[in-house]
């Protein structure tokens, strides 16, 4: 550094200043991490955060089995009604007064746990028959509060249920009962792509950090449903022998989480390269495991795998070589 | 556009609680097709009660009236649910069960949505009781033998 940029004592100084004021005013006004450590704290106050909004869904749903049978049923609706819009009251409130929205999230997580537990009570105590329509309102009311206040888990979870709905109310429409619909991998598969593809056509210019939980939730939701097919085929609409149906959906695995560490890697998505990574290793033993497991001594099938992993490791290292030093792959 | 997020959340809330309500009223309007007063062999009262739970539960109790504690010893029992009324109900049964292909054709088959007529104190249950008391009575003449 010092060779490519010779500063002043004073300069160096007025620089100093300059970054150092600089900073603390995007600190300021932005509640940032500066410091490695400010970053840790703040890890750990998300994870507090998320972990206090699990135990307080847990609570809420505990409170009312606790004391629902000494109340009447209009006391009853009013409670499971009015604690919803309360707890999304509480949630504004909140992110009025706070950048980084940890009661926020909190608040909000607590309020869509409060509004499944709603529905799910007035249709018990009215003896509604059970649909999938209640997935509808519980998926809009998460991903409507995911963009209002900036929530990823908001996000991921509106997702999943919206993901839910779809696959159930086709479900229900081909004639299935509407609750089989995880029956059903291939739906998921498409719904994955959607999600996925989502990022594409709708650009996040105020939720910047939206479109890789999108990614995220798409390539695991696609993933999950080959692996399950590639393991059980017969759910499958394809009209083949279900031995044909695996072996066709694990080589498909094997050949697209590849495709996705390449793509992550050439678009700089963390996210998928991970989860391609992940998936590629599980759908690489699980074949291991079909050819091997029946026929090897089990010392010998894990010391394959065990050589398998350093190869990987190694093949893994040369690739972040060449990244590291492009002109080796122009060399090679 | 803040403002609409908000109300948009609020409203879902509101919707949704309100079409559940309205269904549940026109559920409840009109006057009754028939009523029928079950005693708790029929209708079985749970106190679940406990220090975390304060529900109760009422279960209704059906019998299938080719369903016997110990069914081996009832000489063939009635299977009312047999090939010939699944395929009346839109099953198709074209494969043989015992064939092994049957396995993968059936469970790919769709489920289809039927109404089942629960009989109350009638001739159905009064022939389940018979049979199930000629059992009870070849069982205990069994046992002291």
């Amino acid at each position: 550094m010092q060779s490519v940029l010779a500063l002043t004592p004073d300069q160096q100084s007025r620089f100093e200043e300059w970054s150092l004021a600089k900073l603390a005013a995007l600190a300021e006004q932005f509640d940032i991490d500066i410091t490695a450590s400010q970053k840790r704290v703040s890890w750990a106050m998300r994870i507090a955060s998320t972990l206090g909004a699990l135990a307080l869904c847990a609570a809420v749903v505990l409170f009312f089995t606790r004391y629902w049978g000494y109340l009447d049923t209009p006391v009853q609706l009013a409670i499971v009604i009015l604690t919803p819009p309360l707890l999304l009251a509480g949630a504004e409130f909140a992110a009025r007064r706070e950048r980084t929205p940890y009661f926020t999230g909190l608040l909000a997580l607590v309020a869509l746990a409060s509004f499944i537990l709603n529905l799910a009570v007035v249709g018990s105590i009215f003896n509604i028959t059970s649909t999938e329509r209640a997935l509808l309102p519980w998926g809009a009311f998460a991903i409507v509060l995911a963009y209002r206040y900036g929530l990823r888990l908001m996000l991921a979870l509106g997702l999943v249920l919206l993901m839910s709905y779809a696959a159930a109310a086709y479900t229900a429409q081909i004639g299935y009962h509407w609750l089989d619909f995880y029956d059903r991998p291939e739906h998921f598969l498409l719904l994955g792509l959607f999600v996925f593809a989502l990022p594409f056509y709708r650009k996040h210019l105020h939720n910047t950090d939206f479109p890789p939980v999108y990614r995220l939730v798409g390539a695991l939701t696609f993933f999950i449903a080959v692996v399950s097919l590639a393991e059980w085929g017969v759910p499958s609409y394809l009209p083949w022998e279900t031995n044909n149906v695996e072996r066709c959906y694990e080589i498909a695995g094997l050949i697209l989480s590849t495709a996705a560490i390449w793509w992550g890697i050439v678009r700089n998505w963390n996210g998928l390269v991970n989860i391609g990574a992940a998936f590629f290793i599980v759908f690489l033993f699980t074949r291991l495991y079909h050819w091997w497991w029946d026929w090897m001594p089990r010392y010998l099938f894990f010391a394959v795998i065990g050589v398998l992993g350093i190869a990987l490791v190694l093949a893994f290292r040369r690739v972040r070589g060449r990244m590291i030093h492009p002109e080796n792959k122009a060399l090679a | 556009m803040k403002r609409a997020s908000l109300i948009a959340s609020a409203a879902i809330v509101v919707v949704a609680n309100g079409l559940a309500l309205l269904h549940a009223a026109r559920n409840r309007t009109g006057t009754p097709e028939a009523e029928m007063t079950l005693t708790q062999r029929e209708l079985q009262y749970f106190n679940r009660s406990t220090a975390d739970d304060s529900g109760v539960t009422l279960s209704l109790e059906w019998t299938d009236p080719s369903s016997f504690p110990w069914p081996a010893q009832v000489q063939n029992p009635a299977i009312w649910l047999d090939q010939r009324k699944l395929r009346s109900l839109g099953f198709a049964c074209s494969v043989n069960a015992a064939s092994p292909d049957a396995g993968r054709y059936y469970q790919r088959q769709r489920p289809r949505q039927v109404f089942v007529a629960l009989e109350y104190d009638g001739a159905a249950w009064r022939a389940w009781v018979e049979t199930y008391e000629r059992s009870v009575a070849e069982q205990r003449a069994k046992a002291q033998f």
